[in-house]
């Protein structure tokens, strides 16, 4: 057997192909301190293991094992270089070992195919990468067009495979899904494959089976990788709807916690102004001073009144808030028509709404950090409304706003809460741009 | 040309709010007349010029500003109020006197210019826009306010107006409903097309819009909700 055969050339540039994919989704990793040297030291690793690794037969069951352990020797490679958990890490290697496959298959399909188009004029008997015979045979019968046309494909379906799939995916992202789903995805993964593509190369002469067989392989790592970031997907939509109720009963918490220091300082204040007022009876007291008092009393009487206790609690607290912050929030408010939301709804769909509009206020000069919020209604039909100037670039998705903020996981929710909120009552979210103006419009209809 | 009363007993927060008004007429070209009341009394009586728009404090002798305006609204329930004020918690109950909002003082310019805009599409929605019906043989001119809402029977459309008078020609409502104003008119079927402004009860398939019942189809809701919420939100 001569020194270096074809599969042991290309056990190597196999393993440069695995990397570079895997790389593609691994640059939504959160990367490990020093990563550039660990990501120096872990490359040379697994390429001095594929250069040495040995190639004891020739035959579909090796070959298959040795694949599948180069493949998995970059799972724990990655997980020295990135900050995540083996699922994560597992989710990227996998992904990439699907695109490299598919890459691979492709191009070999690809020019398999135009090799039969006499036409073309291009023949070019295919090298086998998996073959015992030498090295030079990787080169013969090679013209230049075939590595053109490897280079090609390879390219686009690694660019496609970023640009349709990590593109969707977002930095510091938790990957994990049901565990069984995943093994079994996985398993087939590596099944269909390595093993039966290792079988046909080995033992399958035939022309069409050779055809069929890559066009299933193809078939199947499409659907393999739509799978995954399916999952992904619903995983996602999932993790928001927990991460949504967990803020909703906090919200609960929040409000019960304010309503009580609300009461105590309505108590307060009122004690407090029936001294006031008995003091300022005794004549010979300075004026200036209850002055004073009284002003610091008044900043406390931004306890708002509105006929609706969780109103109130809300309202007062975002209207302390923003006094504080040199926000002028404004309220013109018939407490009475929200008495069919339940207290918390109500305190998480007016908190909601009104930190979206201080979000957008806060970096505004302080002529434009106004809020209103009106609530008013005729007839069972009930509006909300909340408007704030703002500025810079909105982005939309099905007529709600999307957070521009880099920070996904938490931020974007209140949009959320309020739609799932407004929806829990029959009621119908809009949103309306007048000028530099953004309005946010609820309305219910309890008529129907 | 916008008419507008101002109710306000400081002389110097008057002067103020004219000044304002004449920087905000200059960038919006539009043009106001204002007239000036230091009493709510007077301006209640006041017979000359129908006003627009009122910007009312609310602490005033001898009546203040929310009962002024409960007056007023016995009387006159389209002129729009804003009120002028520092007591914030008195105009919380704005919705009361049908408010459309108001303005904290100090006035600051920026805040006063949001309402004004509130308050002139609100107006200019009241006043409507010149409709001549039917569109290529014009006979009779109405203010799209007059109309209640349009309906298609067999080929021809019928147009309700608020007199109870209800106008017949052959015409595409499609093309009708792109000469009306789109933020009050909305298709709430497909064969009807109502005016917000005089929607006043929903009840699950139908809607009652001036005198008229409608009918409210399932999959024209969800987008005849929405343009009601915005609706409601601007003004009304």
């Amino acid at each position: 057997m001569p020194a270096f055969t074809a599969l042991s050339v290309y056990k190597l540039i196999s393993m440069g192909e695995l990397i570079l994919a895997e790389a593609l989704f691994a640059k939504k990793l959160v990367r490990r301190k020093h990563f550039i040297w660990r990501l120096l030291l872990v490359l040379s690793l697994l390429f001095l293991l594929s250069l040495f690794f040995p190639i004891f037969y020739y035959e579909a069951w090796y070959v298959s094992i040795m694949f599948i352990a180069l493949f998995f020797a970059t799972i724990p490679a990655m997980k020295f270089c990135f900050e995540e958990n083996w699922w994560n890490i597992t989710f990227c290697a996998f992904a990439g070992y699907t695109v490299k496959q598919l890459a691979y298959v492709l191009s070999y399909t690809i020019i398999d195919g135009l090799s039969q188009i006499t036409a073309l004029g291009f023949s070019s008997t295919l090298v086998n990468p998996y073959s015992s015979s030498s090295t030079s045979s990787l080169f013969e019968g090679q013209n230049i067009l075939t590595f053109v046309i490897f280079f090609n494909v390879y390219f686009l379906v690694y660019w496609l495979a970023y640009f349709v799939l990590v593109t969707r995916m977002e930095k510091g992202e938790d990957m994990r899904f049901g565990g069984a789903i995943y093994l079994f995805l996985s398993a087939m993964i590596v099944l269909i494959d390595v093993v039966f593509n290792m079988v046909a190369v080995y033992n399958m002469t035939d022309a069409t089976a050779i055809l069929i067989e890559r066009l299933y392989n193809i078939l199947t790592c499409l659907l393999a990788l739509y799978i995954q970031f399916s999952l992904l997907h619903d995983r996602k939509s999932k993790n928001k709807m927990d991460i949504l109720e967990e803020l909703l009963r906090n919200n609960g918490k929040q409000y019960a916690m304010t309503k009580s220091n609300i009461d105590i300082i309505n108590m307060k204040c009122h004690d407090l102004k029936k001294q006031i007022t008995m003091l300022g009876e005794m004549k010979t007291i300075d004026k200036n001073a209850f002055q004073e008092v009284g002003n610091a009393v008044s900043f406390y009487e931004s306890v708002v009144k509105t006929g609706n206790e969780a109103l109130d609690t809300i309202l007062t607290e975002k209207s302390l808030f923003c006094e504080k912050n040199g926000i002028k929030l404004t309220c013109v408010v018939d407490g009475k028509r929200l008495a069919f939301i339940t207290p918390c709804d109500t305190y998480s769909l007016l908190g909601n709404a009104i930190e979206n509009a201080i979000e957008a206020v806060e970096n505004l000069p302080k002529n434009k950090r106004i809020i209103t919020v009106i609530v008013k209604g005729f007839n069972g039909i009930t509006s909300v409304h909340v408007e704030n100037f703002f500025s810079g670039p909105l982005k939309m998705e099905n007529g709600i706003p999307v957070t521009t903020k880099k920070d996904t996981n938490y931020h974007g929710f209140g949009m959320l809460s309020i739609k799932t909120i407004a929806e829990k009552y029959d009621g119908n979210v809009s949103i309306a741009i007048t000028g530099d103006v953004f309005n946010l419009n609820i309305i219910f209809n309890k008529a129907s | 040309m916008i008419n507008i009363a101002i109710v306000e007993d400081e002389q110097n927060q008057i002067s103020l709010m004219k000044s304002y008004l004449e920087k905000y007429g200059k960038e919006k070209k539009i043009s106001f007349t204002i007239e000036s009341f230091s009493n709510a009394i007077p301006f209640l009586n006041s017979k000359k010029v129908p006003f627009d728009l009122v910007l009312m404090d609310i602490l005033l002798p001898d009546m203040n500003g929310m009962e002024a305006s409960k007056k007023l609204r016995e009387f006159n329930k389209t002129i729009v109020i804003i009120f002028v004020t520092n007591l914030a918690n008195y105009a919380v109950k704005g919705y009361e006197v049908d408010a459309l909002d108001f303005i904290v003082k100090p006035i600051e310019y920026d805040f006063f210019a949001m309402k004004m805009d509130k308050a002139v599409r609100t107006i200019l929605e009241r006043i409507g826009k010149r409709i001549m019906l039917p569109p290529k043989k014009p006979q009779i001119v109405v203010s799209s306010s007059d109309i209640v809402c349009v309906e298609v029977k067999d080929h021809d459309l019928l147009f309700h107006l608020t007199s109870g008078q209800i106008f017949r020609f052959r015409d595409s409502l499609s093309e009708i409903e792109k000469t009306l104003p789109e933020n009050s008119f909305v298709r709430c079927a497909n064969s009807f097309l109502v005016n917000l402004q005089h929607v006043t009860r929903i009840n699950g398939d139908s809607l009652v819009v001036g005198k008229e019942t409608v009918p409210l189809s399932r999959n024209k809701k969800k987008y005849f909700y929405s343009k009601l919420a915005n609706y409601l939100g601007d003004e009304k």
